[in-house]
């Protein structure tokens, strides 16, 4: 007999989550979509009201990323259903439930002609994009706020509004969340992991604002589905091509030029999302600065979505980036400064499944991921030091909706082999790592207000005998607008990111299994405050504790010259966020502050010669002690105007005593014949702060009907005030490195829809 | 309106405030004039030191012109020998003062090294140079695989700048050298070292790739040094990972770097036929010019 992998998916889990009591119950589940291209609608609330019975409470929920939505275990009888979503009319049905029934219901909600702008602003946040734990979830949106220069919108400038997320630089694309270091977040486009998606430029990522459905934000305390990364999750879904009609858009400017095209291959049933981006700021950007802005990146994206029948859906996605930039100043000896380059390949299929027999979703993903990275003097045909990292994944998910429980679980497997050309600890150049596991994760609701999701996550890496267990727990209660929030989480990471961060600059990294034979392990605990008084204002707080063990960190070292030498260290970070978001009519504003901690403690083998002591307590290059960002947004006489300042108290930097030259004199040496090594005399690592660092960034944008098309018109100036940012102090040479200069900036996008 | 007007001007001013500059100093300056490197030599005609000025950029480093001055003292003997300058440009492009004297360093004698910039500022070192002495070939010890060659020298304050020389004969570099210094240990009256000459001899041919070559000689020798030229705190190994420390091997006063005294001897020994045949090697013919058949 031959058996589809539907019916087997489906055999699966009514093994793996028997259901019970379904005789007297129903369910009823679908997508909600836009009517106009098809498009999926995350966040929509759905909710299901009795008819006729008075006792009989309401059920509701949130669409997903997909636009799913589930209810189920709701007694049978007639209901309204009611679907809303901000900018769109709501729909309204009513259904009626035998017992045991299950129920397909699509739902296209149709934009809503009045006042669609302002009812985007003023309405309320669906459920499932509350602030909760550590997790904010972001939309397109979302992002189209923030000031960028040129018309749309990136999903790294919005991350560098958020409280606890520090760029240590306006170059290097590194993004350090709540303490961690980049290596330590784990970066996913639709279920493919990626290693170094942030551009060189600071603006711009892999996932500018035309390409994102929803990208969720885990800054700490991430439940079972992720691990294998000991700080942040950044989860971002791409939205699917148009399913009814075509649509383009060519936008230009200074720095970024790009395209994007999607239509349906077949109506309702196949789409196309295609998207290109190449910087132009190393020729046209330049000439505005005033400066050589030696950057150049480009990326390109694709996804084919595929709405198989009624129940299950087919989408595969490609992304390929390129990056290089020269970052860092030329250290002593070198002719040029080095230049950095990285590009990632990913490659990925996804197949969603609800089985007509019971209420259950079901997801495969299999992805490729590859990331290259090298940095060596520009036009140098072999690299001073190259790394490579290529990952085979797959996930298989499956989640049970029950009226007060929804169980998740999952299996995963992946290979991964990590090349480099660096001596690290010992280890090969071609290392291989196959890695399996499972989690699940039951969120439970055990009143109205309260719904806890203890989670369990077993990772096993059995090539090198490694099994992690790590529990998880994340918890929300709500009563009318208060709402208290928390997680904990045990995590670990056996493949690192190796990077020499004495400095801002020092953005190469290269990847390998734990160098040190201990691998690096994290404790988060989080607790958060979420308030909101009037429908236009929202108020939170949030506290966070993350341990960190067994990290490997750069040894320290006065040859001023990049090293892969590695120290075992701990580490610890901590802080509170403070943010407030005001939506009335066509305004918007934001405002948080970030007060943040984070000490590392080193216990390189040298220490008590060089200090007198076996661990050096320093702050690393990244503890940004003060962070503030303001964000505001409004609409006038057609022009919509934005503005951004942020603020960011100073980093550390090793300040050195002076500079000498150093000789190994192991016997008699001919002081005639030996050249000596150029040396920094450092009193001890760490010692000092940077200046402060603030910056304000303007934008303007109008939109014009251009026959069948629409010409967006931008202007911007980003450091409005031309402050003189310092981003570095080379840690070798001392030489100071500026951020960017003032920088006006114009753009245009014509757009078909 | 007038309140809206204060509060742009007020934005306006804070803006031209927040645009300056803040300055942070990169470097917090050393008092410390100088960094000296290099050592009296007992077996040579000239002694030389070279003079670093603590630069406060490394861009400064070297300059072409040195604020220095370089007197030596004999403290028995109260002779007082001033140093001149040179700019030496070495081979990887770097250039550096190299400061000299044509004199020969006394066994046992003590000097005062003093380097002065203009304004007064000196870095001083005194350092005794060690008493003559000879190295010994003590015994062959060890497993049959991993036979060492010990050699002892007594009577010294320190040794360093240990190496097993190899003579090869063959179509090979003739001489070879491994360093040692790691091997040194300290036995009552003395010190002693155990060379791994099977082990060193199997690395010099497999790392060079050789033919057949044969052994025409192999000596060690060592560097007889000052007391103050101790790296026991550092492991007792010359590695410059932790050596580059400002302050970890330094007997400078007010200064960085060190400046030290000894002199180097050695001591040829034959290893045995069956030794050098295990390391590899081939048996010599009577002239010693290459393998007996």
């Amino acid at each position: 007999m031959r058996v589809g992998l539907p019916f087997v998916f489906a055999v699966l889990l009514t093994f793996a989550f028997p259901a019970d009591g379904w005789a007297q119950s129903a369910a009823v589940r679908g997508f909600v979509t836009d009517s106009e291209d098809g498009v999926a609608l995350p966040g929509a609330t759905v909710v299901l009201d009795p008819l006729g019975t008075e006792e009989r409470p309401s059920f509701g929920t949130a669409t997903d990323g997909d636009g799913l939505y589930v209810l189920a275990r709701f007694p049978s009888g007639r209901y309204r259903l009611r679907v809303s979503f901000v900018g769109y009319e709501s729909h309204v049905d009513t259904l009626a439930f035998a017992s045991g029934e299950i129920r397909f219901v699509d739902v296209a909600l149709r934009p809503s002609d009045a006042l669609l702008g302002e009812l985007v602003v003023e309405g309320e946040r669906a459920e499932d994009t509350d602030l909760k734990a550590g997790l904010r979830s972001i939309d397109a949106a979302d992002i189209e706020r923030v000031p960028t220069p040129g018309v749309a919108g990136d999903l790294a400038a919005y991350l560098t509004t958020v409280p606890g997320v520090v760029a240590t630089g306006e170059s290097g694309g590194q993004l350090f969340i709540r303490g961690g270091e980049p290596s330590q977040n784990l970066v996913l486009l639709d279920g493919i992991p990626l290693y170094q998606p942030f551009h060189v430029l600071g603006f711009y990522s892999a996932f500018p604002a035309e390409i994102v459905s929803r990208a969720d934000l885990y800054a700490g305390g991430f439940g079972g589905r992720f691990g294998g990364h000991l700080s942040s999750v950044l989860d971002v879904s791409s939205r699917n091509g148009s399913l009814r009609r075509p649509a383009a858009s060519a936008s230009a400017a200074p720095f970024v030029s790009g395209l994007r095209a999607e239509f349906p291959i077949l109506r309702d049933r196949v789409s196309v999302l295609a998207s290109g981006r190449l910087s132009v700021i190393e020729d046209a950007g330049s000439k505005l600065a005033g400066e050589d802005l030696p950057y150049r990146f480009g990326d390109v994206f694709g996804k084919l979505h595929v709405r198989l029948v009624e129940n299950s859906q087919l989408s595969f996605t490609a992304l390929h980036t390129f990056d290089r930039g020269m970052i860092r100043e030329a250290a002593p000896g070198e002719p040029a400064p080095p230049q950095i380059r990285w590009s990632n390949l990913g490659l990925g299929g996804r197949y969603l499944f609800l089985p007509g027999s019971s209420p259950l979703r079901g997801e495969i993903v299999v992805a490729l991921t590859r990331f290259d990275t090298e940095t060596g003097p520009p036009g140098q045909r072999f690299p001073d030091q190259q790394s490579r990292v290529e990952k085979w994944s797959s996930r298989m998910e499956v989640t049970q909706y029950g009226r007060s429980t929804e169980i998740r679980g999952g299996l995963f497997a992946g290979t991964t082999t990590l090349e480099s050309d660096l001596d690290i600890a010992g280890l090969g150049e071609r290392e291989t790592l196959t890695d399996v596991g499972l989690y699940v994760e039951p969120e439970i609701r055990l009143r109205t207000e309260l719904t806890v999701t203890p989670g369990l996550r077993i990772h096993a890496f059995p090539s090198l005998g490694d099994t992690f267990v790590e529990p998880r727990l994340r918890a929300l209660w709500r009563r009318g607008v208060h709402q208290i929030s928390a997680a904990a989480g045990l995590y670990h990471q056996e493949i690192v990111g190796i990077s020499d961060r004495r400095d801002a600059a020092g953005v190469f990294t290269a990847w390998a299994p734990a160098p040190t034979g201990e691998v690096a392990g994290a404790v988060h605990a989080l607790v958060g405050y979420r308030v909101t008084p009037t429908t236009s204002l929202t108020l939170s707080a949030e506290g966070y504790l993350k341990w960190l063990s067994d990290l490997s960190v750069a040894e320290w070292t006065a040859f001023p010259r990049f090293t892969t030498n590695l120290q075992p260290a701990e580490g610890r970070a901590r802080g509170v966020e403070l943010s407030a978001e005001y939506r009335r009519g066509a305004l918007f504003a934001t405002l948080g502050y970030s007060l943040s901690s984070v000490r590392y403690t080193a216990m390189q083998e040298q220490l008590p010669l060089w200090y007198g002591t076996s661990a050096l307590d320093y702050r690393p290059t990244h503890d940004r002690r003060h962070q503030i960002n303001a964000l505001v947004g409004t609409t006038v006489a057609g022009f919509d105007l934005s503005a951004r300042w942020q603020f960011g108290s100073g980093l550390p930097f090793s300040r050195a005593l002076g500079f000498d030259r150093f000789l190994l004199l192991d016997g008699g040496v001919d002081v005639f014949e030996v050249p000596a090594t150029d040396r920094v005399i450092y009193e001890r690592p760490f010692n000092a702060v940077l200046p402060a660092y603030h910056r304000l960034d303007l934008s303007v944008e109008r939109t014009f009907d251009v026959g069948a098309a629409e010409l967006t018109l931008q202007a911007g100036l980003v450091n409005a005030y031309d402050r003189a940012n310092l981003f570095y102090y080379d840690a070798f040479t001392l030489r100071r490195v500026d951020q960017l200069p003032l920088l006006p900036s114009f753009g245009l996008q014509l757009a078909f829809d | 309106m007038p309140t809206l007007r204060a509060l742009i001007v007020l934005l306006l001013a804070t803006m031209a405030l927040a645009a300056c500059d803040e300055a942070v100093e990169p470097t917090l300056g050393e008092e410390r004039p100088f960094t000296l490197l290099g050592q009296l030599d007992a077996e040579a005609d000239t002694q030389a030191v070279r003079v670093v000025p603590i630069a406060p950029t490394i861009d400064t480093l070297d300059p072409d012109a040195i604020d220095a001055a370089v007197t030596s003292t004999t403290l028995q003997s109260g002779e007082v020998r001033v140093w001149r300058d040179s700019l030496v440009q070495y081979a990887d492009g770097s250039q550096g003062h190299v400061f000299f004297a044509p004199f020969r360093a006394g066994y046992e004698e003590a000097y005062r090294l003093d380097v002065t910039r203009s304004d007064g500022e000196a870095a001083t070192v005194t350092v005794t140079v060690p008493p003559l002495t000879d190295v010994d070939s003590l015994a062959r010890e060890g497993a049959f695989s991993d036979p060492r060659y010990v050699v002892g020298v007594q009577d010294a304050p320190r040794l360093s700048g240990v190496q097993a020389r190899y003579e090869f004969v063959g179509d090979v570099p003739r001489f070879q050298v491994v360093r040692h210094s790691e091997l040194v240990e300290r036995v009552p009256g003395g010190w002693r070292v155990a060379i791994p000459f099977v082990a060193d001899v199997q690395r010099l041919i497999a790392a060079s790739e050789l033919g057949e070559v044969g052994l025409r000689s192999f000596e060690v020798s060592v560097f007889v040094s000052n007391e103050e030229w101790n790296v026991d705190a550092a492991g007792g190994a010359f590695d410059p990972e932790v050596l580059v420390q400002p302050g970890t091997l330094s007997n400078v006063e007010n200064g960085f770097g060190f400046f030290g005294a000894g002199y180097r001897t050695g001591r040829f020994i034959v290893p045995t036929a069956q030794d050098q045949i295990r390391a590899g090697l081939c048996l010599l013919n009577a002239e010693r010019t290459g393998c007996a058949e």
